[in-house]
This record gives C-alpha cells, sequence and structure tokens, in this order.
C-alpha cells in the first residue's frame, strides 16, 4: 500500500472493521478497501486544493507529484491554518459515509 | 446473444452492492474534484516536464500515482466475468488522458526508450492490456507518430465496393467515400475467395494498420522472419487528445516516408480513433498487445474495458 503524506494522520480502520460485517471474500475486501483509499485521497485532495490560492494548489500539486512528504507539509503548514485539523475532518465524514454506505448494504 | 437483465439489489452480493455504488460514487468525486479545480490540474498536466516523469521508469510512474490514483485493482475482469456475473466497468479515459497528459512530449516524435516504457506501463494498466513498444524482440521504427487514413483492402480477388460493405455501411459517407485501394495489401489478399472468408478475416480488414515494417531496426537482416512476424500482429492504438482507441491488426505495409505519416488506418480504424473528419491525419500511440489466448476482440476498445493481468507501475 502506497503511503501518502497523510497517511500518519488518518486511517480507513473504522470503514475497514465496518466491511469485515459483510460476506466478502478476501480478494472482494482488498478490492473494496483500495476503492475506499481512492475516495480518501480525492477527498483529502479536495479538502487540501479549497483551502489555496490558485499559485499555492500548482506549487501544492508540484510538491505532491514529486513525493516530498516535507516539502507538502511544510507548504501547507505555510498556507493553511490547522491544516492537520481540516484533512482529519474532511476524513471523517467520508469515513462516516463508507461506514453508511456498509451498513445499507448489509442491511439490504 | 440476448442482452442480459440487470440483476435486482436483492440479487447482488454484498461485495456487488458496494462497488456498484463506490464505482459510481468514485466517478463523480473525481469528476467534481478534477472540475473544481481545473486551472491547477490542467496547469500540472502542461507544466511538469514528462522527462522528468521518467527520469526513471519506475521513479516517474510513481509520481504520477501520488495525483492521480489508479483504480486497476477495482475494475471487473471483463474477459473472466462469469456468466451470470453483472459486469461493473470503471470508464477510465479521463485517468487515462490525466497521465498520458503528464507524460507524453509536447510534440509528436519518436518516444525515449524510457518513455516508451512509461508510457507501455500507463497504457497496460489504464487499458487493462499488456501492451509494449517492443515485443518478442520486434519493434517498429517508432510508436508515437502521424496516423492517416487509408482505403479499404480488397479481401479476396474480385472484392468490390458493392461487396465489400453492408447495408448500413454503404450509408455512412466516410466509409463509403473512402473508396478501395487498388492493389492488394502487403500479404496479399485476406482469403483467397469469398465462400472461403471467415468473420476473421472481415474484422482483420476492417480493423487493419498499415505500418512501416519495412523501416523496423533488423528488417533488412531477416526479411522473411520479420514479414511473417508482423503478419496480422495486434496493436493497441490510442489517440492521446481524446482517449480513444481501437484494437487492430498489421494489414499492409506503409505508408511512405514522404507522405508525412508514420502509419496508416482502415477507415472504420480512422472512426474509432476520432480523426476521420478534417485532415484525417492525428498523433497517436501505437504498441503491441501481448494477446497469446487471443483473447481481446479487434475494434474499439475504451480505457478500463479489461482487466488482465499486467505489471503494477508501483
Amino acid at each position: 500500500m502506497k503511503k501518502h503524506f497523510y497517511s500518519d494522520l488518518v486511517t480507513l480502520d473504522t470503514v475497514v472493521e465496518e466491511m469485515a460485517t459483510l460476506d466478502l471474500s478476501i480478494r472482494e475486501r482488498k478490492e473494496l478497501e483500495e476503492f475506499a483509499r481512492f475516495h480518501l485521497h480525492e477527498t483529502i485532495l479536495d479538502a487540501i486544493l479549497s483551502e489555496l490560492s490558485e499559485r499555492d494548489k500548482k506549487i501544492f500539486l508540484a510538491n505532491l507529484e514529486y513525493d516530498t512528504h516535507d516539502k507538502v507539509w511544510r507548504h501547507l503548514h505555510e498556507k493553511v491554518e490547522n491544516v492537520e485539523d481540516k484533512i482529519r475532518d474532511a476524513a471523517e465524514k467520508l469515513k462516516k459515509e463508507l461506514r453508511e454506505d456498509v451498513r445499507r448494504v448489509k442491511a439490504s | 446473444m440476448p442482452k442480459k437483465l440487470k440483476k435486482s439489489v436483492k440479487e447482488l452480493s454484498h461485495y456487488e452492492q458496494l462497488k456498484k455504488h463506490w464505482v459510481k460514487k468514485h466517478k463523480l468525486l473525481q469528476r467534481d474534484v478534477r472540475r473544481k479545480h481545473r486551472q491547477a490540474f490542467e496547469w500540472m498536466g502542461e507544466k511538469i516536464p514528462a522527462r522528468e516523469h521518467v527520469a526513471g521508469a519506475a521513479a516517474g510512474a510513481l509520481m504520477l500515482s501520488n495525483t492521480l490514483p489508479a483504480v486497476t485493482a477495482a475494475v471487473t475482469p471483463a474477459v473472466e466475468n462469469k456468466e451470470d456475473e453483472q459486469v461493473v466497468k470503471v470508464d477510465k479515459t479521463d485517468l487515462l488522458l490525466g497521465h498520458l497528459s503528464a507524460s507524453l512530449p509536447g510534440e509528436v516524435k519518436p518516444l525515449t526508450h524510457e518513455e516508451e516504457l512509461l508510457i507501455g506501463q500507463i497504457l497496460s494498466e489504464d487499458f487493462g492490456i499488456p501492451v509494449s513498444a517492443e515485443y518478442e524482440g520486434k519493434r517498429l521504427n517508432r510508436s508515437y507518430g502521424y496516423i492517416g487514413a487509408e482505403q479499404h483492402l480488397m479481401r479476396f480477388p474480385g472484392d468490390i465496393m458493392y461487396s465489400h460493405l453492408s447495408a448500413n455501411e454503404t450509408q455512412d459517407r466516410y466509409i463509403y467515400s473512402s473508396g478501395m485501394a487498388p492493389g492488394r495489401g502487403a500479404w496479399g489478399y485476406f482469403t483467397r475467395s469469398k465462400s472461403e472468408m471467415t468473420s476473421l478475416d472481415v474484422e482483420r480488414e476492417r480493423w487493419y494498420l498499415a505500418v512501416p515494417t519495412f523501416l523496423a531496426p533488423g528488417f533488412m537482416q531477416n526479411v522473411k522472419e520479420h514479414y511473417e512476424w508482423f503478419k496480422y500482429r495486434k496493436m493497441l492504438v490510442v489517440n492521446p487528445k481524446s482517449g480513444q482507441a481501437v484494437i487492430a491488426v498489421i494489414g499492409d505495409a506503409g505508408p511512405a516516408a514522404w507522405t508525412g505519416k508514420h502509419l496508416g488506418g482502415s477507415p472504420e480504424v480512422m472512426i474509432a480513433l476520432g480523426l476521420h473528419n478534417g485532415p484525417r491525419k492525428g498523433g497517436v500511440l501505437y504498441f503491441f498487445v501481448d494477446d497469446m489466448e487471443n483473447k481481446i476482440p479487434l475494434g474499439p476498445v475504451r480505457a478500463g474495458d479489461y482487466n488482465i493481468k499486467v505489471a503494477s507501475r508501483q
């Protein structure tokens, strides 16, 4: 699994736990976990980009593209107040949605 | 084959239900994010130099994955689906275009070895079909070039436009007006007679490419071997501007260098690539398909249609 700059900040453990209650094969579970990670990645990108000016969006994407986590964080700390909280909030909101999706499927 | 009825929610497994919902959700989310921050993503595609992506093929690929996560694992294998399984395919055209715009040089020109490796990997993953610029030790003179429109080819002695096209095809102005090439293709007729013609012969002519086999490295050293190897060799051709793509076979040799085109496509190929209007010419990527078991049919293909095992970029 690829380590992203936010990997130490947020995990999908609660979604994975919820998925454990479904009737899934190992392959199916892994595939769905992968999807959850894609959702998380897009959601965090959106949350951060929404806080940045057009110029800073480009700097952020370039830092991200070159996979330099230190640079990403240095830049974000300069430009976004309480950036960690904003990332956590966006992730928590998504995780809640994903857990609800899982529960809905289980109940169907 | 009759169209399969969709299963009701009750009949779908947990996996199928959740996957269906999350595929849709992911597409919407991705589209919204790209739309909301379009300027920044477009800038990234244009300004991050391709050569930096390919400083090492693996490193370049790794970088691409940071902002444009792949969804290969989430695609249901269409070629392996069970009879009663509902197939959920993810249209990965947007993803493909993002990957290509960040990796291709600004102009249509021969790719470096590293670029070919990286582009081959991107196409393999995004289409779910193993492809490469070099296959079984053979390659063409380039893998990124201008394709131009060719005419229909005679499939058997006496094949004429009237018998060549179906009633529907005759109504298509472009298909009809392309006309028939006066001579045979480089490998002769596709079959000996109309009565012996199979659907495979029909498909091969419909989806044929003309490539300069005579310019392939090593061709002059072993003409016979190359001649046989290239015959009906399957290729993936991709229009990197639109993501339109087609699986085609090499069915003729050409075009000449002076034409300014690097390969040719049948009228149907040009339509599939969205290059049949205007100058009937455009830049395309063309890579050999590894399809030993002949599982991939000829014709238009979309990124995300398959999930045949390919080596991962990560």
